[in-house]
């Protein structure tokens, strides 16, 4: 997958050449900075912590792929990782209902971004704000990590709840995925 | 004062450079692609 931010749509690469065969998203990319962050109370009946150990780690790679209807309960499972824990920057949050793991996100930090990623919600746990509370909690720990900004990518149905949570829309990504079986070379 | 949009972009690529090291692999295919390429300039 290629993905452009807008300032590399004047340069010229060979990737245009493959186009026909590559399959073109936009992912909007949306903002939030420190100092205009507001939240919403979290839902009662959620309760959210962050992944500590490897047990952890399965379970939210789970909640993952069925939170994000991949058709693969397993489809995660090969980031069933000791090493993925100890990434530097990066927290992992599940959000529990009865003690089910219900919902998911992760935090990324580098240069002042938190930038917040993977965040699921079981289908038959949708409509009750678990996803947005979920945002909102990375948010939180980047901010109070030191981030001034943060950032997320979403679909064209994730705009309005973004922004609803005071997240502003700046520019789409240009996304290319490409068949493995294809080569792209650089100019 | 470094752009937005390279700040959110690093942060976006260097995910996909932690699942990488995550997993075991090395960086080569993602250090060059286009996309880092460019941020790197």
């Amino acid at each position: 997958m290629f993905i452009l931010p807008p300032s590399s749509a004047s340069i010229s690469w060979e990737l245009p050449q493959q186009i026909a065969v590559a399959r073109w998203t936009k992912e909007p990319e949306m903002i939030m900075f420190s100092h205009s962050a507001s939240f919403r109370p979290d839902p009662p009946e959620l309760r959210i912590r962050k992944v500590r150990n490897l047990g952890d780690l399965v379970s939210w790679n789970r909640t993952c792929a069925l939170g994000f209807e991949t058709g693969a309960a397993d489809f995660f499972d090969l980031f069933n990782r000791p090493a993925f824990l100890s990434a530097k920057g990066t927290s992992w949050y599940v959000g529990e209902y009865s003690g089910k793991p219900v919902a998911t996100s992760l935090l990324y930090m580098s240069n002042g971004v938190a930038g917040i990623y993977s965040v699921s919600t079981l289908p038959e746990f949708r409509g009750r704000g678990f996803g947005t509370a979920l945002t909102a909690f990375a948010v939180k720990e980047g901010f109070s990590n030191g981030c001034d900004l943060a950032s997320l990518q979403t679909s064209a149905v994730g705009v309005p709840v973004y922004f609803r949570m005071g997240f502003r829309f700046v520019f789409d990504y240009e996304c290319w995925t490409i068949s493995p079986k294809i080569t792209v070379t650089k100019k | 004062m470094e752009s937005i949009e390279r700040r959110v972009t690093e942060n976006f690529i260097e995910t996909m450079a932690a699942d990488a090291v995550g997993l075991g692999e090395p960086l080569n295919n993602l250090t060059e692609s286009p996309v880092y390429a460019l941020l790197s300039r």
